[in-house]
């Protein structure tokens, strides 16, 4: 069942430099008990439209008028400030890169997790206390009677990421957006947190957005994937199709600059060039200039449609508009 | 719990390891200025008339205990002045605690005062100057703590004098009208110190509030764009309480430590301020001392006192932070 919907959603900075169009007609859902990846590079827009489902973004932010974030029937981009608080941190829950980060390093973690439960829940202290135990608890943390008066220093990089997890499910929330939880820690640790979190999807039958930069990691988790290039979703479909038959020359180019732990031998293929300034978004394909595949002159002066490629699995490029 | 209480234990030791260091180095200090004691007071009153032998040096030398050993000299000094006792002044013959403990009162009070001020206008202004969106608001904050910051405090003193005696015909100088100079205390004298003691006040604080409101607005809009206040959003906090417990309180930190080093400032500003003002007070009483007489045992005692007061707040302002933030409690007591 689809949890959530974004639609047309069309994101513009409001910067010095004029009006910076930084993500370019989303469209996507989340089903619930789904993983849906959402990868690609640094400035991508991966984050901005994870940030958008919560209205996180920064104040310079302006959202176009027909773009649509739906749940259960409601644009909650037309929400103010306060109608948004049950999706922060109750109705959708979000941990970060950086646990370290994350977490306000003068205040104890459980005063951190009270506060949240007082906010979205009628409940007194004491409960909410007790309710935050079993959550540290169920994440696998020793001793979480005590540890819950701890601050986040005094935890390990793993250990504080299992506490974001903990805070961010203690409201039972049924969308989770972890943008990049495992970038930060130890191989071993990821896959800890990676196994955290698919136990939690399936008991809890909630979606979850991953945002990751690591196709690999994808390939373990996500049940469907985006893949985003400058603001646009350039392929997308599930797992399966996206990593074994990637149709977007974008894609291919991502898979061959991964690394495969079981074939030493292949070659790691850089993609030329830089993701663009969002000042210097090119017309037509936003592609072309690290494209190994530009065929002339549609791909510089035409958008490419997004054009399903087989059930479920579409993609934006001039290549398969004949 | 109990690691506060070690805390405390732990940086109190350090303020008297502290203390002690810096009274063995301004006794050294003392010590190094050319002449003694003895010699100088005797060759004061040669210049007045009187004649002198060296058998009166050697005489008044061991009256005054000179010829015992250095460190000897040190102990005795330093144990006399954790109890108040400066002993006398080089060449006014008078007991140095009765001279100065009530002029350095006075002093410390109106930096104090000066002090608390500056911190509780710098405190809710740079915060609201951070966060406004009211663009005169925030100019204006600007425009007053840049004023403050450039005038030199001198000036500011000299220009209040000049307008006062122009356009209410008064200096406003000095702490007390002429006829409670000398006058014991009383409730009309406490007032009519207060209507003088506002003018220095002012004008040392003008600048440390200044100082201190850019640095609460720096601080906020810096702790403001962390990870955390973005994490907190994301969990449903808004509005003051955000602001507050959030960006304000992390930002509360660096904030604190600067106090005891905002009042060093400003009592190394006031001298010059209560000389142009002519207030009598332990820093002006300081310059004397050192410009006319060399007086070292006075010098001495002055820098004693100022040193620890300052220990003596930045001990208070580490306790205060140990509260508001752990972190700095584990610095202190090595532990993880």
């Amino acid at each position: 069942m689809s949890l959530v919907k974004v639609e047309n959603l069309n994101i513009q900075f409001d910067t010095d430099e004029g009006q910076l169009l930084a993500l370019e007609d989303v469209n996507f859902t989340v089903n619930n008990g789904e993983i849906l990846g959402i990868a690609g590079e640094s400035g991508s827009g991966k984050t901005i439209t994870a940030k958008s489902l919560m209205q996180l973004n920064d104040e310079n932010t302006l959202y176009h008028p027909n773009s649509k974030i739906l749940y259960q029937g409601e644009n909650l981009l037309n929400y103010d400030e306060l109608k948004m608080v049950p999706y922060r941190g109750k109705i959708f829950s979000m941990i970060f890169q950086e646990p370290m980060a994350s977490f306000a390093p003068a205040i104890r973690i459980g005063d951190q997790m009270v506060e949240q439960l007082q906010i979205h829940e009628n409940i007194s202290v004491q409960e909410a206390r007790e309710r935050s135990i079993q959550v540290l608890t169920s994440v696998g943390i020793p001793d979480s009677a005590t540890l819950i008066d701890q601050y986040s220093y005094e935890f390990s990089g793993g250990m504080r990421q299992r506490a974001m997890i903990a805070m961010a499910l203690s409201t039972n929330p049924q969308l989770l957006i972890a943008d990049e939880p495992t970038t930060a820690l130890d191989v071993t640790i990821q896959a800890q947190i990676i196994n955290l979190i698919k136990r939690e999807v399936r008991e809890r039958n909630m979606g979850v957005i991953f945002i990751t930069h690591d196709l690999a990691l994808l390939a373990q988790t996500a049940h469907r994937i985006l893949i985003m290039y400058m603001g646009k979703i350039v392929e997308s479909g599930t797992t399966y199709q996206v990593l074994t038959n990637p149709q977007h020359p974008y894609t291919q180019s991502l898979i061959e600059s991964s690394p495969d732990i079981n074939n030493f031998e292949k070659p790691l293929i850089p993609i030329p060039g830089e993701v663009p300034l969002l000042k210097d978004r090119p017309q037509g394909c936003v592609f072309q200039n690290r494209c190994k595949k530009i065929m002339g002159e549609a791909c510089r002066t035409q958008k490419p449609l997004t054009v399903a490629h087989e059930d479920g699995h579409t993609v934006a490029c001039h290549i398969y508009h004949e | 719990m109990k690691t506060i209480y070690q805390f405390i234990a732990v940086r109190f030791g350090l303020s008297i390891i502290t203390l002690l260091l810096i009274s063995f180095i301004v006794f050294s200090l003392m010590e190094l200025v050319p002449g003694n004691c003895a010699e100088r007071y005797l060759s004061f009153k040669q210049s007045s008339g009187q004649n002198i032998t060296y058998q009166d040096i050697a005489a008044e030398e061991k009256r005054l205990g000179l010829d015992r050993p250095f460190l000897i000299r040190y102990s005795t000094w330093v144990v006399n002045a954790f109890q108040g006792d400066f002993g006398q002044s080089c060449i006014m013959r008078v007991d140095i605690s009765t001279l100065l403990i009530p002029k350095f009162g006075i002093s410390l009070g109106i930096c104090l005062v000066a002090l608390i001020l500056a911190y509780s206008l710098a405190i809710p202004f740079g915060i609201i100057s951070a966060t406004t969106k009211n663009q005169t608001l925030d100019s204006s904050l600007k425009f007053f703590s840049y004023l403050g910051l450039a005038m030199p405090n001198f000036m500011v003193a000299l220009m209040v004098m000049l307008f006062s005696t122009i356009y209410f015909g008064d200096t406003l100088t000095g702490l007390f009208s002429p006829e409670f100079q000398g006058a014991p205390w009383s409730m009309a004298k406490f007032l009519n110190f207060l209507s003088h003691a506002w003018l220095p006040i002012f004008i040392l604080g003008w600048a440390a509030t200044a100082l201190a409101l850019q640095t609460v607005k720096a601080l906020v809009i810096d702790e403001n764009k962390k990870l955390y206040v973005t994490a907190a959003k994301a969990r449903g906090v808004t509005g003051r309480r955000l602001l507050l417990n959030y960006p304000t309180r992390h930002a509360l930190s660096p904030l604190i430590n600067s106090i005891g080093f905002d009042l060093n400032r400003i009592f190394n500003d006031l001298p010059i301020v209560a000389i142009i003002l002519a207030i009598t007070d332990a820093g002006s009483l300081l310059l004397q001392a050192l410009v006319r007489s060399n007086d070292q045992q006075l010098a001495g005692a002055i820098i004693f006192l100022m040193t620890a007061t300052i220990i003596f707040i930045n001990f208070v302002t580490d306790i205060v932070l140990s509260i508001i933030d752990p972190r700095t409690r584990r610095g202190m007591l090595n532990q993880r």
